[in-house]
C-alpha cells in the first residue's frame, strides 16, 4: 500500500528518478563486466601461456581500463542524480504536507500534536528521502543486474543458473526477508520509541519552566534518559542484525563462487566451455554480489519506512477545513448567528446550543460569563476557526461555510487569549500583516497599546528582535503586542479575547476606553468591569449544566 | 578469507590447467576458512552493536542534561531543539558504529592482505601499496572542503525546522492573519535553498567517493592487466596470479566502505559542533548532578555529628532538603537587588524591600515592573547580578523548640531551593496527555484521592465537573480543549502537589470569571495559615486581600 503511494510520488519526478536508476544499474553493471572481464584476461593469459596460443592482447586489456573509468564515472553519476531526484520529491512532499497542515481543521490540528506534527513533516520526510536512495534504487538495481547475469549464466548451461539465483535469492532476499521479519518487532518498538521521546522532549522543553519550578526536573529527565536507553538498546540490536545479514552476504557470494567454479569446472572438463570463459563466469557473479550489499539494511528498516510513509499519509488525508470561495462585497455590516451550536472539541458536550444574535458593525459588544461557558469558543467560530456543529452564521448575506476565509478576515479579526505572534522583529512582525505600511503607522498602533515608549527604548528600536513568542517580553508586554497588531489590521470587526488580562486594572481602564471609544464592532471577552460601559450591548453566559 | 581465496585459486588453477578434477581437499578447506569467516563477522557484529548502544546512549543522554542545564531562560533553546537534537543523535551514532568501525578495518585489512599477496607477487603488492597512501590524501583534501558546506546545511536545518516548528505552534494566529500563503512561500523556499545548498555538499563530497572508488577501480584493472602480461610473458605461475587479482577487490573493500561512510563523518562532525553550542554548560550539567547529589551523601555525614549533639545549626545551608521542607519561613528581604535575564535583558533594577512568612505578599505595579522576575529570582532561576535576598528561617527542633535560621538565597544549592518553594507561573504549560498526567508531573506517585485533594484545595473542583470525562480528560499542546482560565487552575492544583513552604504564584486570578476568583480569594486564604505565599498580581480584588503589598517599579 505504502509501496504504491511511494510509486505514484516518483512520477511527479520520473524523469529524474529514472536517471538515477539508470546510471546506478550502469555503475554495477560496468562493475560486474571489468571483473568478468578482468577474469577472462587472466585466465586466457594463463591458458595461452600454458598451452601456448597467441592472443589478441590490446583489445581486452583495453576494454579493462575503459570499464574501470565508466565504472567509476557512472558511480558518481549515480550518486548526484539519484540524490537529486531523491531531493526533489521530498522538497515536493515537504511543501505539500505544509499546506495540509495549514488547511488541517481546528479539531484535526489539535489532534496531531503539535510536536508529532512536525516530527512528520521533519524526520519523518528525511525516513523517505533514504527510502529512495538506500532501497527502492538498489532493489530494483540488484534485481535487475541479477536477471542479466543468469540470463548470460543460462547462455552457458541451467546448472550454473541454479547455482547462482539459490545463492543470490538467499543472500539478496531469504536472508534479509528473514532477519526483517525477527526485526520488524524491533523496529515498530524503535521507532514508536523515537516518537514518544521526540514529543517528550519537545514537551519538556516547552515545559521546562513549569517542570523546573515543580523540582521535578531530575525526575523527568530520569525518564527521559531511560526512554533514550531503550531506544540505545533497540538500535544496537538492529545494528547486530544488520552485521549479522552482510556477514551471510558475503558467505553466500563466497559459496556462489565456489559453486560457479565446481560446476564450470566439470562443464570445462567435459569440453563445453573455454577456461577463460569459466574463470569470467565466476568472477562476474561474485561481483554481482556487491549489489546485494544495501538490501539487507533496506529490509530492515523498511518497517520503519513503510510507518513513516503512513504517518506522512495520514497528515496529507487528514480533515480538511470547510472553506467557502465567495467574496464579501464591500463592508462587513453584521454578523448574524441563527440556532448556533458550538463545541469546543469533537467529543466534548456542547457549551451553546441555539444561540441567536445579530452582531452589528456600529456597536460594541462585551461578552461576560463562567469558565468553560463558551465564550472564547464563540469568538473562534465568529472567524472561522471551529466551524459550528448547529446552525450557521451570516456574514452579511452570506453563510459562513460558502464565504472565503481570506475574505472574511479583511473585515474581521481575532486578538488570541494567548498572546501569539511570528517570531522576528517588531518591524518584521507588523509588515507581515500590511506589507510596505509606514513607520508611523506602527507607532501610532504601539502607542494606543502604550508600548511605544518601551520599544523605542529597546535597543535597536523598531528593530529590536522579540525573540520566540515574545520571551523577551513580560507578560503583560507580550499581551499588548498582540493586541497592537489586530488593532493596526484595523478591519471592520475587532473581536478581542480577555484583553485587559496581564495588565493593571488603570492601565486596562485606559487601554480599553482608548479602544471602544475609537472604534465600532468590537466584541470582547472580559471578565473584568472595565470598559464594560462603553459597550452597547453586554451579553452574560451561563455554563450549561448537562 | 585470504586462505579462502587461495585454496580457490589453486583449485581452479589446477582444473583448468591441467583439465582434471581438482583435489576435493582444497574446497574442503575453503569452506571451512568461509565458516571461519562467518564467526569473525558475527564477533564484529557483536561488538559493534555494544558500541552502537554505548554511544547512542550517551550522547543522548548528555544532550538532555546538557538541555536542562540551559534553564528554561536560555534562548539557545526552542521548542524545535526537540528535532535538532534527534538529528544530532542521529549523526553521530553513525559515525562511531559505521566509520570508525571501518576506519579500524582499513587499518588492519589491507594490511593483511597485503602480507599475503606480497608473497606470492611482491610486485603487484608494491603497486597496491604505493596506491593506498593516495587515498587518504585526496579525502582529507575534499573533506575540509564538505565539512565547510556541512556547517551551513546544519543550520539551514535548524532554520527551517525552527520555522516548521513557530507555523505549526501558531495555526490559529496564521489563519486569522491569513499569512498562510507567505509561510507556505517561505516554506518553499527555504526547502529549495536547503536542496539546493545539499546538492552543493553533495558534488564535492562525492569527490572523494569518487577519488576512493577511481584507484579501488584503477588498482584491480592496473592488477588485472599486468598480472595477464606476466602470466603470458614471464611464465608467472597463473594460481597466483588468480589469488592477486581475487585479492585486490578484497583489499580495497573497506577504503571503499570508508568512502561510502565517509559523509557519516562530516555530518558528525558538524553535528558535534552545533552540539558544543549547547554543551559549554557541560561543566554545570556536572556540578547540578553534585548539587542534587550532596544533600543526600556529602552532607550526611556532617549533619549527623550535630544531631547527636543537639547543638546549634549554624546556618540554614546545612539543612538537608526535607528538613527545609518541614520548616517555615519567617523573612524574605530583598537588598538592593538587580536581576538580569540570561538574554541580557534587566528585569527588576535596585529594589529593597521585605516580605513576610506566613502572610500573603502580593507584587504590584505596571507591566514589565518585574514581578515575574522577583519570583523567579525567589526560585532561583535568576541569580542577583548586585545585591543579596536574604532568608530567614524557623526549623522545628527537638523537644519543640523553634530556631530561626539566616542565609541568602544564593548560598543554598538547587535541591535546597527547590524543597522550600513551589510555583504557578504566568502561562503554565500544561503537557500533553490526561489531567492526571498533568497533576502527575508535580507528584509522580500520587493517588486520585491525592489529586482530587489538591484539587479541592486550589478551590478548582467545579472546574473537574465541567469536564465530563473527570481526570481523564486529554489535554492536547498548550493546553488545548479547557478554556485558559481553567488551566490555570490545574497548574495552581500542580503546584500544591509539591508541599513547600513558600507558594508563588504569577497572577493566579487571570481569566477566571469573579466566581472562580472568588473560589480563588478562599483558597488563598486557606493557604496562608501553614504557608509563606508571594503572588503577582493586578487585579484590585487580589491585591485587597493582602497582608503586604510591594509595589514595584514606583518611580
Amino acid at each position: 500500500m505504502a509501496l504504491v503511494k511511494f510509486l505514484r510520488l516518483l512520477r511527479t519526478h520520473q524523469q529524474a528518478a529514472l536517471l538515477g536508476l539508470l546510471s546506478s544499474w550502469c555503475a554495477s553493471l560496468a562493475s560486474i563486466g571489468l571483473m568478468a572481464t578482468a577474469g577472462w584476461f587472466l585466465t586466457a593469459m594463463g591458458a595461452a601461456s600454458a598451452f601456448g596460443i597467441l592472443l589478441n592482447l590490446f583489445v581486452p586489456s583495453a576494454l579493462i581500463r575503459l570499464l574501470a573509468i565508466l565504472r567509476t564515472a557512472l558511480r558518481y553519476a549515480d550518486r548526484l542524480l539519484s540524490h537529486q531526484a531523491a531531493f526533489l520529491i521530498m522538497e515536493k512532499l515537504r511543501t505539500t504536507l505544509f499546506s495540509a497542515a495549514l488547511q488541517l481543521d481546528h479539531y484535526a490540528q489539535l489532534r496531531f500534536a503539535q510536536a508529532d506534527l512536525e516530527r512528520r513533516l521533519h524526520s519523518d520526510i528525511e525516513k523517505l528521502e533514504l527510502a529512495f536512495i538506500r532501497q527502492f534504487e538498489p532493489s530494483v538495481c540488484a534485481f535487475l543486474s541479477g536477471a542479466l547475469v543468469s540470463a548470460v549464466l543460462a547462455y552457458f548451461s541451467l546448472s550454473l543458473v541454479l547455482c547462482f539465483a539459490l545463492c543470490y535469492a538467499a543472500a539478496g532476499v531469504l536472508f534479509p526477508a528473514l532477519a526483517a521479519i525477527w526485526g520488524q518487532q524491533l523496529n515498530l518498538q524503535l521507532s514508536r520509541a523515537e516518537t514518544r521521546l521526540h514529543n517528550q522532549t519537545a514537551d519538556f522543553i516547552r515545559g521546562l519552566f513549569d517542570v523546573t519550578v515543580l523540582g521535578m526536573l531530575p525526575h523527568r529527565l530520569a525518564l527521559l534518559t531511560d526512554l533514550a536507553a531503550d531506544i540505545a538498546r533497540l538500535r544496537a540490536r538492529l545494528t547486530f542484525l544488520e552485521g549479522l545479514t552482510s556477514a551471510l552476504l558475503i558467505v553466500m557470494s563466497a559459496l556462489c563462487f565456489l559453486g560457479i567454479i565446481l560446476t564450470a569446472g566439470d562443464l570445462y572438463l567435459s569440453a563445453n566451455i573455454s577456461a577463460a570463459q569459466t574463470m569470467m563466469l565466476a568472477i562476474g557473479a561474485l561481483a554481482c554480489f556487491e549489489g546485494l550489499q544495501p538490501l539487507s539494511a533496506a529490509l530492515l528498516s523498511l518497517p520503519e519506512t513503510a510507518q513513516a510513509a503512513a504517518r506522512i499519509d495520514e497528515l496529507a488525508q487528514g480533515a480538511k477545513r470547510q472553506q467557502g470561495t465567495q467574496q464579501l462585497a464591500g463592508r462587513l455590516k453584521r454578523i448574524t448567528c441563527q440556532q448556533l451550536c458550538l463545541q469546543p472539541d469533537a467529543t466534548s458536550a456542547p457549551l451553546l446550543t441555539d444561540f441567536n444574535f445579530t452582531f452589528r458593525a456600529e456597536c460594541n459588544y462585551a461578552i461576560q460569563g463562567p469558565l468553560g461557558s463558551g465564550k472564547s469558543t464563540l469568538l473562534h467560530a465568529l472567524c472561522g476557526l471551529i466551524p459550528p456543529q448547529g446552525g450557521t452564521i451570516v456574514y452579511n448575506d452570506i453563510a459562513g461555510q460558502e464565504l472565503s476565509p481570506e475574505s472574511l478576515h479583511r473585515e474581521l479579526t481575532l486578538c488570541l487569549q494567548e498572546p501569539c505572534f511570528i517570531s522576528g522583529s517588531v518591524r518584521e512582525m507588523f509588515t507581515i500583516i500590511k506589507p510596505g505600511c509606514s513607520e508611523d503607522a506602527i507607532k501610532s498602533a504601539l502607542s494606543e497599546v502604550e508600548l511605544l515608549d518601551f520599544i523605542l527604548g529597546l535597543d535597536g528600536s523598531l528593530d529590536a528582535y522579540v525573540g520566540r513568542e515574545g520571551q523577551s517580553l513580560s507578560g503583560g508586554q507580550a499581551r499588548r503586542l498582540a493586541l497592537a497588531l489586530a488593532l493596526f489590521k484595523a478591519t471592520t470587526f475587532l473581536l478581542l479575547d480577555e484583553p485587559g488580562e496581564g495588565l493593571d486594572a488603570a492601565q486596562e481602564e485606559r487601554i480599553l476606553t482608548r479602544i471602544l471609544n475609537s472604534r465600532r464592532g468590537v466584541i470582547m471577552v472580559s471578565h473584568r468591569a472595565a470598559g464594560l460601559n462603553l459597550c452597547d450591548n453586554v451579553l452574560r453566559f451561563e455554563r450549561l449544566e448537562s | 578469507m585470504v586462505l579462502f581465496y587461495s585454496n580457490c585459486a589453486h583449485g581452479a588453477a589446477h582444473t583448468l590447467l591441467t583439465k582434471t578434477p581438482a583435489d576435493p581437499k582444497l574446497w574442503y578447506s575453503a569452506v571451512l576458512c568461509l565458516l571461519l569467516r562467518l564467526l569473525c563477522h558475527l564477533w564484529l557484529a557483536k561488538l559493534n552493536s555494544a558500541l552502537t548502544y554505548t554511544c547512542e546512549f550517551a550522547v543522548r543522554r548528555d544532550m538532555l542534561q546538557a538541555a536542562a542545564a540551559l534553564g528554561p531562560f536560555s534562548p539557545a533553546l526552542s521548542p524545535s531543539s526537540a528535532a535538532l537534537l534527534n538529528e544530532i543523535a542521529a549523526a553521530i551514532t553513525p559515525y562511531f558504529a559505521a566509520y570508525r568501525h571501518t576506519l579500524r578495518q582499513v587499518m588492519v585489512l589491507p594490511a593483511i592482505v597485503l602480507f599475503f599477496v606480497a608473497q606470492v607477487a611482491p610486485l603487484s603488492a608494491l603497486g597496491l601499496a604505493l596506491m593506498c597512501p593516495l587515498i587518504p590524501l585526496f579525502m582529507i583534501f575534499i573533506g575540509k572542503k564538505a565539512k565547510e558546506l556541512n556547517d551551513r546545511q546544519l543550520l539551514q536545518v535548524r532554520r527551517l525546522s525552527a520555522r516548521f516548528f513557530e507555523a505549526l505552534t501558531k495555526l490559529p494566529f496564521i489563519f486569522i492573519f491569513d499569512l498562510g500563503k507567505r509561510e507556505l512561500k517561505a516554506v518553499q523556499r527555504m526547502s529549495r535553498r536547503w536542496r539546493v545548498q545539499t546538492m552543493q555538499i553533495l558534488y564535492v563530497a562525492f569527490l572523494s567517493a569518487l577519488a576512493l572508488e577511481f584507484f579501488a577501480t584503477v588498482g584491480v584493472a592496473f592488477c588485472a592487466i599486468t598480472l595477464g602480461f606476466a602470466v603470458y610473458e614471464q611464465g608467472f605461475s597463473y594460481a597466483d596470479a588468480l589469488f592477486v587479482l581475487l585479492c585486490a577487490p578484497e583489499f580495497f573493500l573497506p577504503l571503499r566502505r570508508l568512502g561510502q561512510n565517509f559523509h557519516a563523518k562530516q555530518r558528525a562532525v558538524a553535528a558535534a559542533e552545533s552540539l558544543q553550542q549547547l554543551l559549554p554548560t557541560d561543566l554545570s550539567v556536572a556540578t547540578w548532578h553534585d548539587d542534587a547529589n550532596a544533600p543526600a551523601t556529602g552532607l550526611a555525614p556532617t549533619l549527623k555529628p550535630t544531631a547527636q549533639h543537639s547543638s546549634v545549626i549554624n546556618s540554614a545551608v546545612s539543612l538537608s532538603p526535607q528538613q527545609l521542607a518541614a520548616c517555615s519561613i519567617v523573612k524574605l528581604e530583598f537588598t538592593q537587588v538587580t536581576l538580569r535575564y540570561p538574554d541580557g535583558r534587566c528585569g527588576l533594577k535596585n529594589a529593597s524591600f521585605c516580605l513576610c512568612g506566613g502572610q500573603l505578599n502580593v507584587l504590584s505595579g505596571p507591566s514589565g515592573s518585574g514581578k515575574s522576575t522577583v519570583l523567579c529570582a525567589l526560585a532561583g532561576l535568576l541569580t542577583p547580578c548586585t545585591g543579596s535576598i536574604t532568608l530567614t528561617l524557623s526549623v522545628a527542633q527537638p523537644l519543640g523548640r523553634r530556631q530561626e535560621l539566616r542565609c541568602s538565597l544564593s548560598e543554598l544549592n538547587p535541591a535546597q531551593r527547590q524543597a522550600l518553594y513551589t510555583f504557578v507561573p504566568q502561562r503554565p504549560y500544561l503537557f500533553y496527555g490526561t489531567l492526571r498526567d498533568n497533576l502527575r508531573v508535580a507528584c509522580p506517585d500520587a493517588s486520585d484521592e491525592m489529586l482530587l485533594g489538591a484539587l479541592r484545595m486550589a478551590g478548582a473542583t467545579s472546574l473537574l465537573s465541567a469536564l465530563p470525562q473527570g481526570l481523564n480528560t486529554k489535554l492536547a499542546d498548550n493546553h488545548g480543549g479547557i478554556s485558559g482560565g481553567q488551566a490555570r487552575l490545574l497548574a495552581l492544583t500542580r503546584a500544591l502537589l509539591h508541599p513547600a513552604p513558600l507558594i508563588l504564584l504569577d497572577e493566579p486570578s487571570a481569566s477566571l470569571d469573579p466566581s472562580a476568583e472568588r473560589e480563588l480569594a478562599a483558597a488563598l486564604q486557606r493557604l496562608k495559615s501553614g504557608h509563606t505565599l508571594v503572588v503577582a498580581a493586578h487585579r484590585p480584588s487580589l491585591i485587597a486581600l493582602a497582608d503586604t503589598e510591594v509595589t514595584l517599579g514606583a518611580r
